[in-house]
């Protein structure tokens, strides 16, 4: 068997190419920011990144408020972050990421505190995000986590946190599926659901009289979800909904376009790749056709720019809004560039962070059980979102709605509903 | 100089002994003295104890470890033994984990006890690799290879759009589309609930001990003969009267069954299942398991496993 | 009619990039017996360097040189790139284990080609970019077949692809180095008794291969526009489906079988259902290798034992 002797070389290629595939994909958040991230190449998950802003809190006074003549103990705590950031949603993840550093920055300079990121990459596989929710429980400086995004990833990761320690609070920045927060005792979520979306974009589409609509899901949890919820408001209001659905592996849609029938008022397309939609809008333009494309809120996003195009979205552009036009101006100056999926991290950063500080400031070291119970307790009378934000007693966004907004044709957005 | 009558080895014996050093050095010489059943005692005494030492996220990794140990194992039978180019076999793998969930969850107003829906899933499993080894008669090689991507590829279609099939009604979603199937039930043997971290790494070493013997002495029988003799040049082989055809069905089989047997303990594990935990991708990782390992050899394709499972980039 | 014609023009189009890519695929197989896995990645990048070389010139709203200059410019960026990483593949990555098992060159194919997705991740991040190609040419720009309008960019990579196939055959048949490919991928070891330098056929196989993959690549860019770290996946996926339906190895079975899964795309979603494409499409090419089990065009090898 002379075939055998070949092996050593081949193990030897193979595993070399592995671990510089591994760095590559593990510091390529390295030119991203000015800090100095330290991540570890090939660890299975879990990278302490240490925030590089030397946290003042030792050396600076109390706040005037807290009256009690307690020593403040220095407020320190780790949160976790399940996200892709590398895989077939990496664009997703890559923001996200970003927003949960540029969180935690800006909360450790106003508050004095010394909050680190524990970061993990679940490449948008759920097997993934089970194993990191598992190291997360067993990591005891860790008092809750953000993410994961997607309603499978979820479905994993909670029942890990069920399983092992119903304390850990996991706030989901981008999980819209109906009902999944009351299944698991630790989850809040900072968007609103398929049942805010799903009504509001058909009271829309039924008021500019709408009678057909063309319906193409994409094939992912997030699609179909709020494919169903739409289609149940549009049939409800006497719409005739057609329905399709295309992987989200495909590029060329032309095909489908030839499809579209002509007398469709709407083509409506609940995507989560928004730069699909814009080829999407490209082929219809293309053949022809000039029925208005309605996005949901995954299109909400620069990859899409068919003027005259409809989105729903859930923080109506939010520079416009003045406390979180700097906030953006402040990330865009350190990351190049943002999506729909950014704010809410920073929103879900933010409500773990201020409900650790509170603890805090009751003189007592952060825990789950008590960060939990804080989060709860959420009370935030504005949000970069331009909204208030409070949970219902499932975890859910309290009040949380949609708009409808449309697209001009320098690419800015109007609100028209 | 060499003394008569000894030869090198025996009298080389001293200076081997003399070659451990340092605090470590004594129990490896008694390592080495041990007769070889016993070394093995002494590698599944490690592994057995190991859970008990380590925290609830590496336990997890043992899991999905053995788990792959578990699909290598039988990916080997089809590609290590009988040489059969097989890129559908991810597939199996959902196919028992989605059973099981289906029939172990809410899916179903019926839920099935365990120890009647293992049976039913493996030999289903089984019957499925049957079917799928038809082509394998006509086709060879990366013939055979498409076709069997093609059958993955359609699995996981099938899974993420059940519910849409045009001669399946809406209610009757079994698959629960791409949100997949949560809150599946942990296995029931006789009152027993495996449904702990510890307890599914426990079953699972169990499950593989006893698959590594089971392969081991297919392996060493006429069959596995067969197989070497069919991977190396299935052509001579048939002329010699070896059954061709029955072989490459038999190795399927053997896969397939194995394959339905560890998806329905991922399920069960994961608490659920969704389509993309079968894509491509994870075939790739099981591929990379038993080529890195050396396919071909049971103890190759295991530390393969514990090699990329421990590497989830890969 | 009207609808037939367009679903007609979708699927060529489609199909064209396949075949090309499919082309690529088929070379290096007839001659090596290894499934370049990293082929897909070859064509990514060959579309980020058109990408690159649009972006510099001013974007596709401000071009800074005239459009068909342009568009030259960016196809000879993509040729030289993904040849270049083509070659440097084979240099690296499979002529050391060109003696070894087959499956040794197999994975380090499936390294090089996560290795090169690590790569593009870490250069370009995970953003898609476009090339907004509607705005270098316009989409009402275009020749009218019947009721239809073809869009002058599809003219373009039909016609380019086309192009390519046939060069391609009338230099594999009517010259010498081609000669020499056919002989390598003939029997290896009688053409280098022959005097053929088989080291440089091999590297003459990659350089053609890639440079289509990276006019593939541009054409992909320019006429569906979205450009990203995993785009090769699929559509290597695609093209080695194409090439071992049309019988592996073989140049014009290569062709055929990107046009024909072209096609049955097209077709399957106009008329039958978009959402079991591909469950159609793969049920349609099972039936074919039931029928022709060595693919449309593919010899039968006589096998010594």
């Amino acid at each position: 068997m002379k075939k055998r002797s070949q092996w050593p070389k081949l193990v030897l290629l193979f595993v070399a190419m592995a671990l510089v595939a591994a760095a590559c994909g593990g510091d390529d958040d390295a030119g991203a920011g000015g800090d100095t991230t330290t991540t570890a190449a090939a660890a299975p998950a879990a990278t302490t990144t240490a925030t590089t802003e030397a946290a003042p809190a030792t050396t600076m006074a109390p706040e005037p408020t807290t009256t009690t003549a307690v020593e403040m103990q220095p407020c320190v705590a780790s949160i976790g972050f399940i996200g892709p950031i590398t895989g077939p949603v990496a664009f997703i993840g890559e923001v996200q990421l970003n927003w949960m550093q540029y969180a935690v920055d800006v909360f450790n300079e106003e508050l004095s505190i010394d909050i680190s990121i524990v970061e993990g990459d679940n490449q948008f596989d759920t097997a993934q995000s089970a194993t990191l929710a598992a190291q997360f429980v067993d990591n005891a400086d860790m008092v809750a986590a953000v993410g994961p995004a997607g309603s499978d990833n979820v479905d994993a990761a909670g029942a890990v946190f069920e399983d092992l320690d119903s304390d850990f609070s996991f706030v989901s920045p981008s999980s819209t599926r109906v009902g999944i927060a009351a299944t698991y005792t630790g989850m809040f979520r900072t968007v609103p659901t398929d049942a805010e979306q799903g009504p509001t974009t058909a009271d829309y589409m039924i008021a500019q009289g709408a009678s057909k609509v063309f319906l193409i899901d994409d094939q992912s949890s997030y699609s179909t979800g709020l494919a169903d919820s739409t289609t149940a408001a549009l049939e409800a209001g006497g719409v005739e909904v057609v329905t399709e659905s295309v992987s989200q592996d495909v590029t060329d849609f032309s095909a489908l376009v030839s499809t579209i029938p002509d007398d469709a008022d709407f083509v409506y397309l609940p995507w989560q790749v928004a730069a699909n939609g814009q080829i999407f809008a490209n082929q219809m333009a293309e053949q022809g056709k000039t029925i208005r494309i309605f996005g949901s809120d995954g299109m909400d996003s620069e990859d899409f720019t068919a003027a005259g195009s409809l989105v729903a979205t859930f923080a109506p552009d939010i520079a416009g809004v003045a406390g979180s036009a700097d906030l953006l101006a402040g990330f865009l100056a350190e990351y190049e560039s943002t999506n729909t999926f950014g704010p809410p991290v920073f929103v879900a950063a933010q409500v773990i962070i201020e409900a650790t500080y509170r603890v805090c400031m009751t003189g007592a070291t952060p825990d789950r059980a008590s960060v939990q119970a804080e989060i709860r307790n959420t009370d935030l009378a504005d949000s970069i979102l331009g909204s208030p934000v409070s949970f219902t007693s499932d975890g859910d966004l309290a009040g949380g709605q949609f708009f409808i907004s449309e697209i001009q044709e320098d690419g800015t957005k109007k609100i028209a509903g | 100089m060499s003394q008569i009558g000894v030869d090198q080895w025996v009298e080389q014996s001293d200076e081997r002994r003399d070659r451990y050093s340092g605090w470590t050095a004594p129990a490896r010489r008694a390592f080495d003295k041990l007769p070889t059943g016993w070394k093995l005692a002494v590698l599944l005494g490690a592994v057995a104890v190991y859970p008990l030492l380590v925290p609830q996220g590496e336990i997890r990794i043992g899991i999905t470890v053995l788990l792959l140990a578990m699909l290598a194992l039988g990916l080997n039978v089809v590609v290590g033994w009988a040489g059969l180019l097989d890129l559908g076999f991810v597939a199996f793998y959902g196919f028992g984990a989605y059973f099981y969930a289906i029939v172990a969850s809410d899916q179903l107003p019926a839920h099935w006890p365990t120890w009647i829906a293992i049976p039913i899933i493996v030999a289903a499993s089984a019957l499925l690799g049957a079917l799928l080894s038809l082509p394998s008669r006509r086709l060879v090689g990366d013939y055979l290879a498409i076709m069997t991507l093609f059958f993955a590829q359609i699995f996981v279609e099938l899974v993420r759009n059940f519910g849409r099939l045009p001669f399946v009604s809406e209610d009757l979603d079994l698959t629960g589309g791409p949100n997949g199937i949560p809150g599946v039930e942990a296995w029931d043997l006789f009152g027993f609930q495996i449904n702990s971290f510890k307890r599914h790494y426990y079953l699972l070493l169990i499950l593989t001990v006893v698959l590594i013997a089971g392969l081991h002495n297919l392996n060493a029988s006429r069959t596995g003969r067969a197989w070497r003799a069919l991977r190396e040049d299935t052509l001579a082989a048939e002329h010699m009267t070896t059954p061709v055809n029955k072989l490459k069905l038999l190795a399927f089989v053997v896969g397939a069954a194995i394959a339905g047997l560890a998806g329905s303990i991922f399920a069960a594990v994961q608490v659920g299942v969704f389509p993309n935990n079968f894509a491509l991708p994870f075939l790739i990782t099981i591929y990379a398991a038993v080529i890195l390992g050396g396919s071909g050899s049971i103890s190759g394709v295991v530390l393969g496993a514990v090699a990329i499972g421990y590497i989830p980039d890969a | 009619m009207e609808f037939f014609l367009q679903q007609t023009v979708n699927g060529l189009t489609l199909g064209s990039v396949y075949a090309l890519l499919a082309l690529g695929y088929s070379m290096v197989y007839g001659i090596l017996k290894l499934l370049n896995f990293a082929h897909g990645e070859v064509y990514m990048f060959g579309a980020f360097a058109g990408y690159g070389v649009l972006t510099v010139l001013g974007g596709a709203s401000a071009p800074l040189v005239p459009i068909w200059l342009m568009i030259l410019l960016m196809f000879l960026a993509a040729i030289v790139v993904s040849s270049t990483i083509g070659v440097t593949l084979e240099r690296f990555a499979y002529r050391p284990l060109r003696n070894s098992t087959r499956i040794a060159p197999l994975i380090s194919a499936v390294g090089a080609s996560f290795f090169l997705q690590a790569a593009a991740l870490l250069l370009f991040t995970a953003n898609s970019r476009t090339y907004d190609a509607p705005k270098l040419i316009a989409i009402q720009t275009g020749i009218p077949i019947g009721p239809i309008r073809v869009w002058m960019v599809r003219v373009l990579v039909i016609v380019t692809s086309f192009t390519l196939m046939i060069l391609l055959t009338l230099w594999v048949n009517r010259t010498r180095t081609g000669k020499a490919v056919r002989a390598v991928s003939y029997d290896r070891e009688a053409a280098a008794m022959m005097g053929i330098d088989v080291d440089k056929v091999i590297v003459v196989t990659f350089l053609i291969g890639s440079a289509l993959a990276g006019v593939g690549g541009v054409m992909v860019g320019l006429v569906f526009g979205r450009v990203f770290h995993l785009m090769g996946f699929v559509a290597g996926l695609k093209a080695f489906t194409a090439a071992v339906v049309g019988g592996i190895g073989s140049i014009p079975g290569a062709m055929f079988g990107g046009l024909l899964i072209g096609f049955a795309e097209a077709y399957t979603t106009g008329y039958l259902s978009s959402t079991f494409q591909n469950l159609i499409v793969f049920g349609l090419l099972i039936v074919v290798l039931l029928v022709r089990p060595r693919g449309l065009f593919g010899r039968q090898e006589l096998v010594k034992v």
